[in-house]
């Protein structure tokens, strides 16, 4: 080891009480921006990443950024609804592949796991997001649900375990009832919020939702118990007293019906897989134009990028203290070293009496300095880096 | 070493030392006595190349050095002077061994392990090697002085300058230094020159310069009263 390195090490463990909290202090004016600057550009590719990855998003007229969102991540307050005249529109016009989404009720609470997202969809969003099942099978029948891996993680849930969703209202007698989902798999881990979320068929989705529903037959009954309160030769009026079922089974999955149209069922968004870039800017032309009044067509891309300008703008603001911070730091530290090398001045002035050039002291006091700036960067970095990891999830979570 | 016209002055203070002419022979042991502030300390960190004369010339054996650039001079006080100093003035940071191994850390060569084993041969002719490792800042006055003596003594200098090395110890210390000094220098074949207000030790020494005579008027000294 070189002279003035080994001096400096020597110095620097002597001094060790100052050294640390030079470090410490070099460390924590560094991990901030660094934190951040991680931080945002991994959201940064995760967002635009889903985003370009998505070509169209179709939904009802309002906040484009929360319909992009909410095709996106599922997690961020409902839009309003459209319907699912949409998604045929868009499958009969044949320039693309309808996805309906459906997202506007949530799992029960389970093993002091929060709840999940219950997104109603077809299995054309399984492919078109490429989600494998990582244990059991896909969606079956109506009442089948297949939850991430994070939610399995969490709920501690497997394949054959059963989950509730929650109704809106709770005190709404008249209201929705919690549905009985049956998971029959767990998706394979995808890295995106497909992980957090459970999928159910669209289908399963509006049952939740209290647009279909199964109940006991009352075509052959005949006792007079209040649960029948009209009779005709085409329909039954029947009381609150029938109760729906909570659960769907092969055994009562006959008894599931919906009324009215389907073309009429919500969907809280719909994606268009476009077959190519004409079809796309067709489609899209349709939706400034002639549907514009019916529904509103997104750029997912578009949208997140203007969502990246404001964040651009609060991360230069962060940047901008954060530069002061440091510049005050390093002010300070200045004046902590200068102090300290006239307080080492003797020591020094020994040195130059021996023999020793300007240049290894210079070298001397350059290499404690340097070790100084290295391992307050170096815990900055690795401070950063588990906070990045630590944090990554609950940003996202956070923010949608 | 030999010192010819010398002068030199403090450009602020004004103090100026005058030295006509003064010879050491090789192996000579001299002290240097005189009042505070008649330019002893001056007149070491002259011959030590520290301080660059006005005037005149300081011959170290075959080495002028008026005439050597200071990268020289630095070179000549790492590889062939001995420096003692009064405040011992060692490097608190660093543990006994390494500050006898100072000189070779700031410039004087690589620590080799010949080095090494030589710092710890004169840790063991001063009876400190078994503190070889211990932080300097533990040591006793006497120990400190022992540690400064050893590294002014690691590259066999010809000239051992001494700055009244035992101006901070006791009398018994103050003996026990001086012996070991002189022993040294005397084992090592080196010349000493070291200023002192102690005339009790004088005695040791082969003969005395007193700088009380060029505070009156510059004379040669060459030789002077022992």
């Amino acid at each position: 080891m070189n002279g003035p390195l080994y001096l400096a090490l020597r110095s620097l463990w002597w001094f060790r009480g100052r050294a640390f909290t030079i470090v410490l202090c070099l460390a924590l004016t560094l991990w901030l921006p660094i934190t951040i600057r991680l931080l945002l550009n991994g959201f940064r590719a995760e967002i635009t990443a889903r985003a370009e990855s998505t070509p169209l998003v179709i939904g009802a007229r309002g906040s484009r950024i929360d319909l992009a969102l909410n095709a996106l991540y599922f997690d961020t307050a409902p839009p309003e609804t459209t319907t699912m005249a949409e998604a045929d529109y868009v499958q009969e016009s044949g320039f693309a592949t309808a996805i309906p989404v459906h997202v506007r009720y949530r799992t029960q609470n389970v093993n002091n796991a929060r709840s999940a997202a219950i997104v109603g969809t077809t299995l054309e969003y399984f492919e078109f997001r490429r989600l494998g099942i990582g244990q059991g099978q896909g969606l079956a029948m109506l009442g089948d649900c297949v939850i991430g891996c994070r939610v399995a993680e969490q709920m501690q849930l497997k394949p054959g375990d059963h989950l509730l969703s929650a109704p809106k209202n709770a005190f709404n007698l008249a209201g929705d009832y919690p549905l009985k989902m049956n998971i029959t798999g767990i998706l394979a881990p995808s890295h995106s919020p497909d992980d957090h979320v459970v999928f159910v068929d669209v289908k399963t989705a509006w049952i939740i939702d209290g647009i279909g529903h199964g109940h006991q037959s009352l075509q052959h009954e005949t006792s007079d118990d209040g649960r029948i309160l009209n009779r005709t030769d085409d329909n039954i009026t029947a009381s609150a007293a029938v109760l729906p079922y909570t659960e769907i089974t092969r055994e009562n999955l006959h008894s599931f019906h919906f009324h009215g149209d389907e073309k009429d069922f919500p969907v809280s968004a719909v994606i268009a897989v476009p077959n190519s870039r004409r079809d796309q800017t067709l489609l899209l032309g349709r939706y400034t134009s002639v549907r514009n009044d019916r529904a509103l067509c997104v750029k997912p891309a578009d949208v997140i990028q203007d969502l990246l300008q404001i964040v651009f703008r609060v991360e230069q603001i962060v940047w901008l203290a954060s530069l002061l911070a440091t510049v005050v730091t390093a002010l300070l530290l200045t004046l902590v070293l200068v102090l300290s090398v006239r307080l080492r001045a003797a020591e020094l002035q020994t040195m130059f009496k021996l023999g020793c050039s300007r240049w290894t002291v210079a070298t001397l006091i350059g290499t404690e300095i340097g070790l100084l700036i290295i391992a307050g960067l170096t815990v900055a970095g690795i401070a950063a880096w588990i906070s990045q990891s630590l944090l990554a999830d609950r940003l996202q979570a956070w923010l949608f | 070493m030999q010192i010819t016209q010398l002068k030199f002055e403090y450009p602020r203070t004004g103090f100026s030392l005058q030295i006509p002419d003064l010879t050491v022979a090789d192996g000579e042991r001299v002290a240097v006595v005189g009042p505070s502030g008649s330019g002893k300390t001056t007149l070491l960190h002259l011959i030590s190349g520290i301080l660059v004369p006005q005037q005149g010339s300081i011959r170290i054996g075959e080495d002028r050095l008026e005439c050597l650039p200071e990268s020289q001079r630095r070179q000549l006080r790492l590889r062939k002077l001995g420096l003692i100093f009064q405040n011992f003035e060692l490097i608190e940071y660093l543990s006994v061994l390494d500050n006898v191994l100072l000189t070779c850390r700031i410039g004087a060569g690589r620590v080799t392990a010949q080095v090494s084993q030589r710092s710890v041969q004169l840790l063991n002719e001063v009876g400190l090697a078994h503190l070889a490792h211990r932080s300097v800042t533990r040591l006793s006055q006497g120990e400190r002085q022992r540690v400064a003596i050893c590294r002014a003594l690691l590259h066999s200098p010809g000239l051992l300058l001494a700055d009244e090395p035992t101006g901070n110890l006791d009398p018994t210390t103050s003996h026990r230094i001086l012996q070991l000094l002189l022993d040294s220098t005397r084992q090592h074949q080196s010349t000493l020159l070291m200023v002192t207000h102690d005339h009790s030790l004088l005695h040791h020494f082969d003969r005395t310069i007193d700088f009380a005579q060029f505070l009156s008027a510059p004379a040669t000294v060459n030789g002077g009263a022992s």
